[in-house]
């Protein structure tokens, strides 16, 4: 099946809050699917937790300077995040691999000499589509014919594009229709204001691997972009590849912030009593049976008293927490909740990496896994257990009330909770009859000598 | 499962990786619960070789540390070889722990536990870049992220180590463990391939792989050695990074490990300054004790037992006094260096008490640790027998001087638990007499009572709402209006709180005064507020003598600068 990929690039000057907000709707409605952000000028505000962020090049302006400089910033939407197989971050461009399309985007200042350009080019790796911020307007090409580039500097990407067998887009004719899929409320086609030269940034591909594309020069100002660079690049690439399967991580969490409120907690145990009592506890005997009903009570419980959220839709929306707390907060836990934060965001540009075009990470770790946790050998089998166990006294007061209390006060709340987002802070707000059952669902894995399967 | 990199720059592939396992709570609480049915030491299964360290109480990576400084410098050992695993808890087989469990005669309750637990009821989704695998079942390696994990590859891995220690004679041990970072001690060329012929044939019965290339021999004599372990030459190393310490032919190389800590310091504390511009005072001192501090005191009181072995404390513990001293003017949002008035208002000590203090508690944990720890058996071998520098474990005087006072003898009897609060406020009235002394000195540190410290003795302005705590601390350490002047002309100086309004309500102006009677004449009505947690009132005032003063001509274009 054939679909298309939009890639597009921008040279934003200052990536400021409104500007990323308006870069996120492009890519949320699939009008964009990858963005790539010159001069983002590493702005303060902590754009890379944003789901969308991908990742960015290396700020390397003096901390003693109010802000940085350059910086390239590749955000993409899910569809185009699944494609991913590898990336690269280079001094002034980022190289991205989307299952054997290679993408290069880059910005070359002004200020950079020829020689400092020349070795740059030298150092970019193979790609197919090079889009990017230039500084070099081309004779033929620009609407500017008096402000043409000087030759030297022409030639310079002449002499590239020969030797990687590339050539310049020529920007498309035909209007950029905004769509009902695009804008649900849209009646019909919207026409945006597209321009026809390329300026300052140009696009490139290599004529061997990649066909004729589409190219639209999309006017920034219309979409609240203001910007000295007048246009956005946008690419549209066939591709071989089913992109409507999007295999996004889930996380449910529930909003565990609302048990601050005591009528909140009341109501959830009230709520509590009212599942308990429909179940007959004690008929079940099986630990997969036990642990599957306990969850499913708590987690309805939950769900319908706080609520839950996805946890990378909630990362779209500011930071609440951290800016909440920068204001008012002074415990040491909510500290190294922020300090946490601070470093997950900090450390995005680690994303996984394929080994080979061929896999996507996720299908690289997930081999790899498959093997390294699988023996293929048949499971051995677990030992007689006797009822007289001596042990079993000792073993089931290990469970009591008294010690899942003595858990729950001592569990550091900063852990995470499992992929059931059944965390402490819930476990303890539910009522005595919950840590009854708890105390019983243990109780039962002792005595049988066996865990619930998850 | 998340897979954390193993790598601090890109790329990172699925071979760079940690899989690490984030449990379902019940699972995580179930397992914490039955935990003590593994580690009771009075129960014959659970006993382990005193030379395992890993994950045991009354153990540490300090302790092993130490041991293997002293059998590099005991002039006993020839070779010391660094196993390395590959992915040890990640191959692990279900039938090679059941066969180890059994062996041990656990009950089989609990071997059918563990059996449920890590291989037959085990299922795991992967999460790489926000997505999510399907489930997967799993029935080989010990989740990394369970809390019965590592007491499971202790017991496992437990055969190994008593084996390679069997027939020892000497206090050295002839192998020291923590979890499945090994080192073996050999006294000669034979020793050396003996135990590794132990080692080889352990691991290919319990299907255990070395990473022999990440493995190392630190050859202490001038021998030329070639050392193979499953049929590979080890690497011959000149340092080898052990438990975190870099390990040499003359033990634990000090000055690179004081060295290694004070870089990755610095490279936090960067980390810190650039990202952490909006927090408040409050926030940087809980990221500093809870990340920094623990980063730049590992190792602390092996790094003091050099320090004072060599007499040379002032210059080794310089850079780490520089690296304190850069991170306290951090808390306090200042590049100033008024280092002893930030010290007094954290309730900080300086770096050669600070590792003295934790010294002293090393020494409490090596008194109180199992007597078969290796380093107790070596040091109860007697004063003669040791070198200079483990020597030194025999005692310390601060902690000698800790048994002689009322803290230790009025608790003498009492359980290892409560003489260990003894010495915490031991060390707290040490540390309050540290503040005393500076106090003497910084006549502003006296303002701050001892009521208006929490129990940590951290000044009670860093509980003040984040928006005040700059002024509030900047009030306490003397830097508030520095630049500003009075409303009569002058420079401002503390002495004009007099030419300012501050008006307290008629109660609290009562006590006021009362406090001043007994503090002294300097104390003022914004330091008794700030005492006492009045946070609106002591904001309001500094709001309001804000506006009657105005600030120096230079200062204001300098702020116009930085803004």
């Amino acid at each position: 099946m054939t679909s298309h990929l939009h890639v597009a690039y921008f040279n934003v000057e200052g990536l400021s809050r409104q500007k990323h907000r308006i870069c996120c709707a492009l890519l949320d409605a699939g009008i964009i699917d990858v963005l790539f952000l010159s001069e983002t000028w590493f702005m303060k505000h902590d754009y890379m937790s944003h789901p969308c962020s991908f990742v960015q090049t290396v700020n390397n302006a003096p901390l003693s300077t109010s802000r940085g400089r350059e910086g390239i910033l590749a955000m993409m939407n899910p569809r185009a995040r699944s494609l991913v197989r590898s990336y690269r971050i280079l001094d002034k461009a980022l190289w991205i691999d989307f299952g054997g399309l290679r993408v290069l985007a880059t910005y070359l200042p002004p200020s950079m000499s020829t020689s400092a350009i020349k070795s740059c080019l030298h150092h970019f790796p193979p790609y197919d589509l090079l889009l990017g911020d230039i500084n070099v307007r081309f004779t033929g090409i620009t609407a500017k014919p008096h402000q043409a580039s000087t030759l030297a500097r022409q030639q310079l990407w002449t002499d590239h594009m020969r030797s990687r067998a590339t050539s310049f887009i020529v920007p498309s004719d035909s209007p950029f229709l905004l769509r009902p899929s695009h804008l649900p409320a849209l009646n019909g086609f919207q026409p945006l204001v597209t321009l026809s030269n390329c300026e300052l940034d140009h696009a490139i591909r290599s004529s061997a691997t990649l066909p004729e594309l589409d190219l639209t020069l999309l006017d920034a100002l219309q979409l609240g972009l203001k910007s000295d660079h007048k246009y956005i690049l946008l690419c549209s690439i066939p591709i071989s590849i089913d992109l409507s399967h999007n295999p996004q991580a889930c996380l449910g969490r529930f909003h565990l912030e609302k048990l601050d409120s005591t009528e909140t907690c009341e109501r959830l145990q009230r709520a509590w009593l009212s599942i308990h009592n429909q179940i007959d506890w004690d008929s079940i005997g099986n630990v997969d049976e036990y642990d599957r009903n306990l969850v499913d009570a708590v987690t309805l419980v939950a769900e319908n008293i706080l609520g839950s959220y996805d946890v990378l839709a909630r990362k779209k929306n500011p930071d609440l927490f951290a800016a909440n707390f920068i204001h008012s907060g002074t415990s040491t836990l909510d500290a190294i909740r922020l300090f946490k934060r601070k470093q997950r965001s900090n450390n995005s540009r680690l994303k996984l990496q394929s080994r080979s075009s061929d896999h996507t990470p996720l299908e690289e770790c997930q081999n790899k896994y498959r093997n390294l946790f699988s023996s293929w050998l048949p499971p051995p089998s677990l030992p007689d257990l006797s009822d007289l166990d001596p042990l079993l006294p000792d073993l089931l007061s290990m469970v009591d009330l008294t010690h899942i209390r003595a858990f729950l006060k001592t569990y550091p709340k900063d852990k995470a909770c499992g992929i059931d987002g059944i965390h402490t802070i819930l476990i303890s707000a539910l009522p005595p009859s919950f840590l009854l059952r708890l105390s019983q669902l243990f109780e039962l894995c002792i005595q049988v000598g066996k865990v619930p399967s998850r | 499962m998340f897979l954390l990199p193993k790598v601090a720059a890109p790329p990172v592939t699925c071979d760079d990786v940690r899989p690490l396992s984030i449990l379902p709570m019940f699972r995580r609480m179930f397992e914490t619960l039955i935990l003590p049915a593994f580690t009771n030491p009075s129960l014959d299964y659970c006993k382990l070789h005193p030379s395992q360290a890993g994950f045991r109480r009354g153990y540490s990576t300090l302790t092993q540390a130490t041991v293997c400084h002293h059998a590099i410098q005991s002039g006993e050992i020839q070779f010391v070889i660094f196993l390395d695993f590959k992915s040890a808890y990640d191959v692990t087989l279900s039938s090679k722990v059941l066969e180890a469990l059994q062996k041990r005669k656990i009950p089989p309750r609990l071997q059918s536990l563990v059996l449920s637990s890590m291989f037959t009821d085990a299922s795991y989704q992967l999460v790489v870049n926000d997505f999510l695998s399907e489930s997967i079942p799993r029935d080989r390696g010990l989740p990394q992220g369970s809390p019965l994990s590592p007491i499971i590859f202790n017991l496992f891995i437990d055969p190994l180590v008593a084996e390679l220690n069997r027939s020892n004679r000497s206090n050295i041990p002839r192998c020291l463990f923590y979890a499945d970072d090994g080192a073996l001690f050999a006294w000669d060329l034979d020793t050396a391939r003996t135990l590794l012929r132990i080692a080889e044939r352990w691991a290919a019965d319990n299907g255990m792989i070395y990473n022999v290339a990440k493995s190392g021999v630190l050859s202490l004599g001038s021998e030329d050695v070639q050392l193979t372990l499953d049929g590979r030459v080890i690497p011959v190393v000149l340092s080898y990074k052990y438990l975190g310490f870099p390990m040499t032919s003359k033990g634990i190389d000090f000055l690179q490990h004081r060295n290694n800590i004070v870089n990755s310091t610095e490279a936090f504390l960067r980390f810190l300054v650039a990202n952490g511009t909006d927090w408040s005072p409050a926030i940087r001192s809980a990221i500093f004790s809870t990340f920094v501090q623990p980063q730049m005191e590992y190792g602390a009181p092996l790094l003091l037992a050099y320090a004072d072995f060599q007499s040379c404390q002032s210059d080794f513990y310089h850079p780490l006094q520089l690296l304190q001293d850069q991170a306290l003017a951090w808390i306090f949002c200042t590049n100033s260096n008024h280092l002893r008035i930030f010290r007094g208002i954290l309730g900080a000590l300086p770096i050669s008490e600070r590792f003295s203090h934790l010294r002293c508690r090393y020494q409490f944990h090596l008194d109180n640790t199992f007597e078969q720890n290796p380093l107790r058996l070596i040091l109860a071998a007697g004063v003669g027998t040791l070198n200079k520098f483990v020597s030194q474990f025999h005692r310390y005087s601060l902690y000698d001087r800790f048994k002689r006072s009322q803290f230790y003898l009025q608790d003498k009897h009492g359980t290892q638990q409560s003489l260990s609060q003894s010495l915490d406020r031991y060390l707290l009235s040490l540390r309050l007499n540290y503040i005393s002394t500076i106090q003497r000195r910084s006549k502003l540190l006296s303002y701050i009572t001892p009521h208006a410290r929490l129990p940590g003795l951290k000044d009670k302005v860093f509980k003040a709402p984040s928006s005040f705590q700059i002024d509030f601390l900047a009030w306490r350490r003397g830097a508030k209006f520095l630049f500003f002047r009075c409303v009569c002309g002058d420079r401002w100086n503390r002495r004009h709180v007099k030419c300012l309004p501050a008006v307290l309500p008629v109660e609290l102006e009562e006590d006021f005064q009362k406090e001043k009677h007994e503090i002294g004449p300097g104390f003022q009505r914004l330091d008794f507020l700030l005492n006492h947690g009045q946070w609106d009132l002591a904001h309001t005032i500094i709001q309001h003598w804000s506006k009657l003063m105005t600030p120096e001509p230079w200062y204001i274009s300098l702020l116009s600068i930085i803004n």
